[in-house]
């Protein structure tokens, strides 16, 4: 790194690059050291232990749980808003060095829900998005492929669908969903290249 | 030791000395060059020739290559090909001269024929041949001894005659000793010569005037000049290239620079065609060409390339330095593969096969890249007129000519002919079989090393879908000659090279490759570095079964018509040790088109070997029941033997380089 112009503010204790040589990596890697940082300087337990912080926990729970009450309403958008609301919190307002053990677990369930939902009210590209997210964080359940293979398939990506479904087949070989799945997605896909 | 060097004075040693190097250097170059200039010439022109005979798209291909890039190419390949005049066939020319005047040097000095004189060859002295018998010696001798004994000499000879006559009757005595006499012969055979050693002289193989005081100091300087000057550089010039240049003949500094970008690659960036072009301009093959421009300016040309834009850098026209930088990318791209390989990073090595077909088809990534691929296509009135889902080239031709013409907005009939024989000619990959092939096994056993056997049919967009079924079985099995056996690989070898690609926009002439990936399906990781096909038969895209026209395949199809493409990829590992199954995602990527690839999941199942012998099968019976239990176990706790499959270390330049 030849460039010398990372400047610290003492002001509000954060660092900044405003050179020219800026990539993309390296104002990700920024932004996470000064996530970081102010996170450990609004603390003001100086001794704590990375837990969770209950108020937030508590917001996000009941944003789930009305979340969870639309949909038994049968208000999918209202219910996607809320859930996709909490998701959003747990991401964004917990402090970096917060259990991750125990937020992985909140988000991936969270995550899952909404993920049925967006595909529910048929938002297949963030539900794609999500799916992805999940997969990162280690999700290798035979549902998550069914979602993201059905997901494909609505969005005609057909090839990408096949390898998807193949994979999770590969992973899962007696999963019965799947394999209908699969055939349909081969079905499609022919139609797709004209050979019907 | 003698202090004093004799040095060639009678100029008998040094023109042979010379003579054998000059011949060692020459010979070998002079039939090298003739092979060059003549054979493989004509071998080239009539592979070229024979291709534009039976390869339409070749000959499409040249049809729709703009003047530009022929300029180019002219250009860049007379440089290699004026090749009666290079410097290989001056050095042979003088070399040949510099022989026929050390032979005429040679046989005009007397003091080598002299020297030859004295050579003594008993044989030669009684006029007998080299097998001769004892008998015949003792009557040549006799015969001979009779004529030139001095006693029986006339008696009206001179002096002079009479003594040469003594000498030879002495020589042929000499040389009677020489073949009958054993001692006489020990020292014949031993020295040359029946009276044992005879004077010899040690010396220096340089002719006397380069010794003399003026050229002395010349070739001090030339030795000092070779030795201290020449010697080194040459070495260090060499050394320089081989350390300069990977494997896969990519800068050094450009290797570099892609191990870098992999290593700090975040999982949240998404891979794109846009994020490895601009990757790729930083290589500093581009900087050596042009080294002025930035690597700003190298993406701007390539972004030029691929969305088909006139090149300016400057308000100059840019349009020659394009077609150079696009026609290194080729180099680039196959060894980023290889780098992404050495992380096993499979999405990035999709995207960079991805990136390929963009830069060798000079078009942008998109849903519809099928179809732009083929010329005279109207964008506008693909993109606004079809109603039905038209993205790829087999469902194109379930409409009829006319049709086509419509939907790809082409309007003159001989241009839509062309526009489908390109269409029609682009080689797609059916899968029939695959399998992990143990040779002379049945199954894939444990520790054994298994190879990837895939039957595929090429076809055209054009052809009916043939059923699997259609197939028999016998014309799917691997052949199990012995030759076959002992290298699997051998047959592929015997298959047609690819021919010329379709990518008018491509700066130079190319035949399609599939690179063959081989990854993980359990963490999607690349296990071996890519596999390289450059050898297919095509013939079966000629066949005529229009889908548009042939509704059912009737009792007249004949699987034998076909050709079934065998792809054979080593794998570089052997089988585990743990019995169970290993799934494994092949992705084969074609090089040139969109549209020919394969992508297919196969499952390599590892099974106990069969048992050899009756008895022992009777002994271990009861244990066999254990053993069944155990493969359950396996199968259920894969992921286990799995990982430690993953966990071998493949091989990878990436990281040595990274080492370094």
């Amino acid at each position: 790194m030849a460039s010398t112009a990372l400047r610290y503010n003492p002001n509000n204790k954060l660092i900044n690059d405003d050179s020219d040589s800026l990539t993309e990596s390296r104002e990700i890697s920024i932004m996470q050291i000064n996530k970081l940082s102010t996170a450990i300087i609004s603390e003001s337990n100086p001794n704590f232990t990375p837990q969770l912080n209950d108020e937030h926990s508590k917001m996000i729970k009941s944003l789930f749980e009305s979340g969870l009450a639309m949909l038994k309403q049968k208000k999918m958008p209202e219910a996607l808003k809320n859930i996709t609301l909490a998701v959003d919190m747990a991401q964004r307002s917990r402090a970096p060095y917060e259990a991750f053990g125990i937020q992985l677990q909140e988000i991936q369930f969270m995550l899952r829900h909404k993920i049925d939902l967006s595909l529910l009210t048929g938002r297949f590209l963030d539900a794609l998005q999500d799916i992805e997210f999940l997969m990162n964080t280690g999700m290798a359940q035979s549902d998550v492929y069914i979602r993201k293979s059905d997901a494909l398939l609505k969005l005609s990506q057909f090839e990408q669908a096949k390898i998807c479904c193949e994979r999770g087949l590969a992973l899962h070989p007696n999963e019965v969903k799947l394999k209908a799945l699969y055939l349909e997605i081969n079905r499609r896909l022919a139609d797709y290249n004209g050979d019907i | 030791m003698a202090l004093n060097y004799d040095y060639d004075e009678t100029n008998e040693t040094w023109p042979f000395f010379l003579l054998t190097v000059l011949l060692m250097i020459i010979v070998p170059l002079t039939i090298s060059q003739f092979y060059k200039i003549f054979i493989k010439k004509d071998e080239e022109e009539q592979l070229t020739k024979e291709e534009f005979k039976k390869n339409v798209l070749s000959k499409l291909n040249d049809k729709y290559t703009s003047s530009d890039i022929k300029d180019f190419r002219k250009k860049f390949d007379n440089k290699k090909q004026s090749n009666i005049f290079c410097w290989k066939n001056l050095i042979i020319i003088g070399g040949w001269i510099l022989v026929a005047f050390l032979i005429q040097r040679i046989s005009s000095n007397d003091a080598i024929i002299d020297s030859a004189k004295g050579i003594f060859d008993p044989y030669e002295i009684l006029g007998v041949s080299g097998s001769a018998s004892e008998r015949d010696i003792k009557s040549a001798y006799r015969k001979l001894s009779v004529k030139f004994h001095p006693d029986k000499l006339p008696k009206d000879l001179s002096e002079q005659e009479k003594n040469s006559m003594e000498e030879t009757f002495v020589q042929i005595t000499k040389a009677y000793e020489a073949l009958t006499d054993e001692a006489v012969r020990e020292n014949f055979l031993k020295y040359g010569h029946p009276d044992g050693p005879q004077s010899t002289s040690h010396g220096i193989a340089l002719p006397s005037f380069l010794i003399d005081s003026t050229s002395s100091l010349i070739l001090v300087i030339f030795y000092i000049s070779s030795f201290v000057l020449l010697l080194p550089y040459f070495v260090s010039k060499w050394w320089n290239k081989t350390k300069l240049y990977t494997r896969n003949n990519l800068h050094i500094k450009t290797a570099g620079s892609f191990v870098s970008r992999l290593v700090n690659y975040k999982p949240s960036q998404i891979a794109t065609v846009d994020l490895i072009i601009e990757w790729l301009s930083h290589a500093e093959e581009f900087k050596i060409f042009y080294p002025n421009l930035t690597p700003k300016d190298f993406e701007t040309l390539l972004q030029d390339h691929i969305h088909n834009r006139d090149s300016k850098i400057n308000g100059k026209d840019a349009n020659e330095m394009k077609y150079r930088i696009v026609a290194k990318c080729h180099t680039l791209l196959h060894g980023f593969l290889e780098v992404c390989c050495g992380f096993r990073n499979l999405e990035m090595a999709i995207v960079c096969m991805d990136t390929f077909k963009c830069i060798v088809q000079g078009i942008p990534l998109t849903k519809d890249s099928q179809i732009f691929q083929l010329p005279n296509v109207n964008e506008e009135i693909l993109k606004n007129g079809s109603v039905d889902e038209i993205h790829t080239l087999g469902k194109l031709f379930t409409f009829s000519d006319n049709e086509i013409g419509k939907i790809l907005g082409i309007k003159d009939e001989d241009r839509l002919q062309e526009t489908l024989t390109v269409a029609s000619n682009i080689p797609q990959i059916k899968l029939l079989k695959a399998d992990f092939v143990v040779p002379g096994e049945e199954y894939v056993t444990p520790q054994s090393t298994p190879y990837i056997s895939i039957k595929v049919l090429m076809r055209s967009a054009k052809q009916k879908s043939i059923p699997v079924d259609k197939f028999p079985n016998e014309m799917l099995q691997e052949s199990d000659d012995f030759e076959d056996l002992k290298n699997p690989f051998a047959s592929m070898e015997k298959e047609p090279l690819m021919p010329t690609s379709f990518a008018p926009r491509f700066p130079t002439n190319r035949r399609n490759t599939w690179c063959c990936l081989i990854a993980l399906q359990k963490d999607i990781k690349i296990l071996q570095t890519p596999y390289r096909l450059e050898r297919l038969s095509l013939n079966n895209l000629s066949k005529n079964l229009d889908k548009r026209t042939v509704k059912e395949l009737g009792d007249d199809f004949n699987p034998e018509d076909w050709e079934i493409g065998f792809i054979k990829l080593p794998l570089g590992q052997q089988a585990p040790a743990e019995l169970g199954s290993i799934h494994m995602r092949v992705v084969i990527k074609s090089t040139d088109y969109f549209g020919a690839d394969l992508d297919l999941s196969m499952a390599m199942n590892v099974r106990e070997p069969p048992k050899i012998d009756e008895l022992k099968d009777d002994i271990y019976n009861d244990n066999d029941s254990d053993v069944n239990d155990s493969d359950d176990d396996d199968l259920e706790d894969d992921s286990g033997s799995e990982s430690e499959y993953t966990d071998i270390d493949t091989d990878t330049e990436a990281e040595e380089e990274e080492e370094k």
